[in-house]
């Protein structure tokens, strides 16, 4: 609080300090009102537009990124991106087809023989 | 924390719905403004620590007056019957207040008249003077305090509380 350093001041401020004392009943019947609508508000969870509208911002660039970077793959990325059980699965396949060409070896040599 | 925040509305409701009145010359604005100041402070800062709610609280209550005002300013240049509408009240201010603290009458009508024609006087003030003068006046705050809560310099504010000071000391003695 600051000092009351003029009795001009003094006198206002006993003016105004009393205009708080006084306030009627109805008036203050409203302002408990307010009070108790506004403290009612902080057990609500409120929606934030601005909140959502960046977050969808966000992810719909981050979506956009992946599409992109999916579409057209730099050589290197390909590389990382390659799968392991992709490279393992060419190589299986390519075991199973000799080993195609042994089995047919086998049959005709089994009839031959 | 609710029963935190009742405790400081129910502390600083009167004072500050006495400064909002005092702003706007209106009962039903100023419980308005009040209520839209209680409504901010839950909604936006009420995990803040409880320290910080008076200066915020201020500060709320200061940037809705000045809303008041620019709406205000609107409707009177779209539409000039309006001022009629907020010259109403000023006759029944007397007859409005009831006696919390059992004052005798004659002091009850005699700070009443004299909130009356400090009230007229305020109203031709600049809206930034009076706000100045109120805050330092009504809810005791040194020059700093007034300067966070209005969001402007402290050179501003004591130019405008030594202004307002000396209009309303004008003002007063013309009507003695």
């Amino acid at each position: 609080m600051k000092p009351v350093d003029d009795k001009f001041e003094q006198k206002i401020q006993q003016i105004l300090k009393d205009s708080i004392d006084n306030i009627d009943a109805e008036t203050q019947s409203q302002l408990t009102q307010a009070r108790h609508h506004a403290i009612s508000l902080s057990e609500k969870k409120y929606f934030n537009p601005v909140g959502l509208w960046v977050r969808g911002v966000a992810i719909t660039f981050m979506l956009l990124f992946v599409l992109i970077a999916l579409k057209h793959p730099s050589p290197d990325t390909r590389a990382v991106l390659t799968p392991d059980w992709i490279a393992t699965s060419e190589t299986d396949d390519l075991e199973m087809y000799q080993d195609l060409e042994f089995y047919e070896w086998l049959e005709t040599v089994n009839i031959n023989g | 924390m609710n029963d935190e925040l009742d405790q400081f509305f129910s502390n600083n409701e009167r004072r500050a719905y006495r400064m909002a009145q005092l702003a706007t010359n209106n009962s039903d604005d100023a419980i308005d403004i009040v209520q839209e100041a209680m409504i901010s402070l839950v909604k936006n800062y009420r995990n803040r620590p409880q320290h910080e709610w008076p200066a915020l609280f201020h500060r709320i209550l200061q940037r809705h007056i000045t809303n008041w005002y620019r709406r205000q300013k609107i409707h009177k240049t779209f539409f000039h019957w309006f001022n009629s509408h907020y010259n109403e009240e000023e006759s029944d201010v007397i007859g409005h207040y009831a006696d919390p603290v059992n004052r005798s009458p004659d002091h009850i009508v005699s700070t009443n008249q004299s909130l009356e024609q400090l009230q007229l006087i305020l109203f031709d003030l600049p809206m930034r003077q009076r706000q100045v003068f109120l805050l330092r006046c009504l809810e005791g705050l040194d020059t700093k305090q007034t300067a966070k809560a209005m969001a402007c310099s402290e050179g501003t504010v004591k130019t405008h509380y030594h202004r307002s000071l000396q209009f309303i000391r004008r003002k007063m003695e013309d009507q003695e």
